[in-house]
């Protein structure tokens, strides 16, 4: 029985992060134009080192796109790196963000900020334009 | 009428309802899948409804009617209901949570309550949220009822969704969210289905069954069709046999008259060539005698003595005509009876009417005769037996122009049986044609001299008449016919 679990969760699991990795490989290009350089936090540098069109910098100030929850200890230099958060909270807690992409009661929920995006000038493709709000 | 009953429609018949059994089998297991998947369902949904009716009356109770006011305004029923929708949270229930109603383009709803106790799933009060499905969940929300659905297309998937609208005064104020699983739900419908599976494979297997006892029967009933036909026909035959049989016997009997009488008259010819060479001397004789006396009369010679001696000499001869012709006569009477008589009788007799033509013939007679029982036979027929084996012995010593050819006749004992055996210095009988000398129209002479029927008439005669035994064989010099005989 435990292993049919398992089996299930790890199955799951394996859906969510292609889930996850396919959206940001169809979101990401359609918003930046040229070679997209991401830093991370541990938990969607698992998810994103599988791509083979976004590439993970270790350092933020090389980034041209932050991914992840947690940025409170940023370098002033990468504070003006657009953010796109992984969590409600930090979507939430940190104006600067201009989207975020979490799991809520086992959905995905997509969500864009109109003033950050409009600030940052980023054009959404159509398809994307009911997840601003 | 039972009788009229076949196995084979026994077999029929019992495939017939092995057959409709199964599928009436089959149709009350799809009846009650049915029934087990939809009850089961039914009663998971009515629970589910049930607890959702609990928490929309507490919900309302708890906040005057007023749901998202009263919840945004006090932090702490917050809390308290959360805590009470905590309660109903289990593996099968994993999320009870209480939206608001839809934003005004209907894409999103907003979080009232969550009884999620983990932090990182929790969400917060007015968090806005984007459901799957999110069609339904506005259905829900207008029409007032109550639904459930599968969240993904998946079949395998065993999570739903049930949404309940809380109802005030006419107008949905919010929805309850209860995300549960059919894992059990799905385990039965599994079970059922591969004992489905069981059912389809055993009524296929049924079906092959019953198509092959169904060949197996039409095989059957054509086999037992042709038997039928022979029985009628060999009913019919064995009606007819009787009757049949003595026609042929009949037959058979006629042809062996007819081949007796063919015999016989062969037979006849070749004793008028004998009595004529028997005549031959008497009739000279007789001449001689007359002409002489002729003679004498004309010249007046003929004296009252020598008239009686010369008529006594004719008379004699005269005599010796007659017993021959009484002798031929003898020959072919027939025995109506079994009489005494002894082998040395037979040959006597025999050789009465072919001794001249042997001699004729320079053939010498050898005769060792150490048998003189008498017994119990048919003699006339086993003389005509004896002439027939001398004379085929002359012909042959004749054709292949033997040089010191002999006949030797002997008779001797032996235990019980009387033997007698014709022996000659022919050369013998070629083995390749020795088996096939008593079949009757075989013949070694040519066609002018042989009938082919005296062999076969000699056999019948020794075996059929006398009980006896004719048989053949090569010895040093020639053939040897042996009769075997006894005393009854």
């Amino acid at each position: 029985m435990k292993f049919f679990i398992l089996c299930f969760i790890f199955t799951k699991l394996l859906f969510a992060n292609n889930y996850e990795l396919k959206l940001y490989e169809h979101i990401l290009p359609s918003i930046f134009k040229g070679k997209i350089l991401i830093y991370t936090d541990s938990k969607s540098k698992e998810i994103l080192e599988n791509s083979k069109i976004l590439t993970i910098v270790d350092k933020c100030s090389e980034a041209n796109l932050l991914i992840g929850k947690n940025f409170n200890n940023l370098d002033e230099l990468c504070k003006k790196t657009p953010l796109f958060t992984t969590s409600y909270k930090s979507y939430k807690n940190n104006k600067d963000s201009f989207g975020a992409f979490y799991w809520r009661k086992g959905r995905p929920q997509l969500k864009f900020k109109k003033d950050v995006i409009e600030k940052l000038n980023f054009i959404l493709p159509n398809n994307l334009q009911k997840y601003v709000k | 009428m039972l009788n009229k009953f076949k196995v084979s429609n026994i077999f029929n018949l019992l495939a017939i309802v092995l057959v409709v059994l199964t599928f009436g089998i089959y149709n009350i297991f799809e009846e009650t899948k049915k029934s087990i998947i939809e009850t089961n369902k039914d009663s998971h949904i009515t629970y589910i409804d049930n607890v959702t009716k609990n928490i929309a009356t507490i919900v309302k109770e708890k906040t005057n009617n007023s749901i998202y006011t009263t919840l945004k305004q006090n932090a702490n029923l917050r809390d308290n209901l959360e805590q009470f929708l905590y309660f109903f949270i289990t593996d099968r229930y994993r999320y009870i949570y209480v939206v608001n109603k839809p934003t005004k383009d209907n894409s999103e709803f907003v979080f009232l309550l969550d009884g999620t106790k983990n932090t990182n799933e929790k969400s917060e009060f007015e968090e806005s949220f984007t459901p799957l499905n999110i069609e339904k969940w506005n259905d829900a929300y207008k029409n007032q009822k109550a639904l459930y659905f599968q969240q993904t297309s998946d079949v395998n998937d065993i999570w739903l969704t049930y949404l309940k609208p809380i109802v005030i005064n006419g107008k949905t104020e919010a929805l309850i969210v209860v995300d549960f699983s059919l894992k059990e739900h799905h385990q039965i419908v599994k079970s059922l289905l591969k004992l489905e599976d069981f059912f389809e494979i055993a009524i296929a297997f049924i079906l092959i069954v019953f198509f092959i006892i169904l060949l197996f029967s039409y095989i059957d009933s054509k086999r037992a069709k042709i038997n039928e036909k022979l029985y009628k026909e060999i009913s019919e035959f064995n009606l007819t046999l009787e009757q049949r049989i003595e026609d042929e016997v009949k037959k058979n009997r006629e042809k062996d008259k007819q081949m007796f009488q063919q015999n016989r008259l062969a037979q006849m010819g070749e004793m008028i060539g004998m009595i004529a060479h028997q005549w031959r001397q008497p009739l000279a004789a007789i001449s001689s005698t007359s002409s002489g006396m002729n003679l004498k009369a004309q010249l007046n010679k003929l004296d009252s003595s020598t008239a009686i001696e010369l008529t006594t000499k004719i008379n004699t001869y005269s005599k010796h005509l007659s017993e021959t012709i009484d002798d031929f006569r003898r020959f072919f009477q027939e025995d109506k009876e079994k009489s005494e008589t002894s082998y040395d009788a037979i040959i006597k007799n025999v050789l009465k009417i072919i001794d001249i033509s042997i001699q004729n013939n320079k053939i010498e007679l050898i005769e060792d005769y150490s048998c003189e029982d008498t017994f119990k036979t048919y003699p006339n027929e086993i003389m005509q037996v004896l002439l027939n084996l001398i004379k085929n012995a002359e012909d042959i010593l004749i054709e292949k122009k033997i040089e010191n050819p002999y006949i030797k006749i002997l008779t001797y004992k032996q235990n019980n049986d009387l033997i007698l055996e014709v022996h000659d210095n022919g050369g013998g009988i070629d083995e390749n044609i020795i088996d096939k000398i008593f079949i009757p129209y075989f013949s070694t002479k040519t066609k002018k001299d042989g009938t082919g029927l005296g062999l076969y008439m000699s056999k019948t005669i020794i075996e059929d008449h006398c009980f006896g035994k004719l048989s053949v064989s090569n010895g040093n010099d020639g053939a040897i016919f042996q009769i075997v005989l006894n005393y009854s």
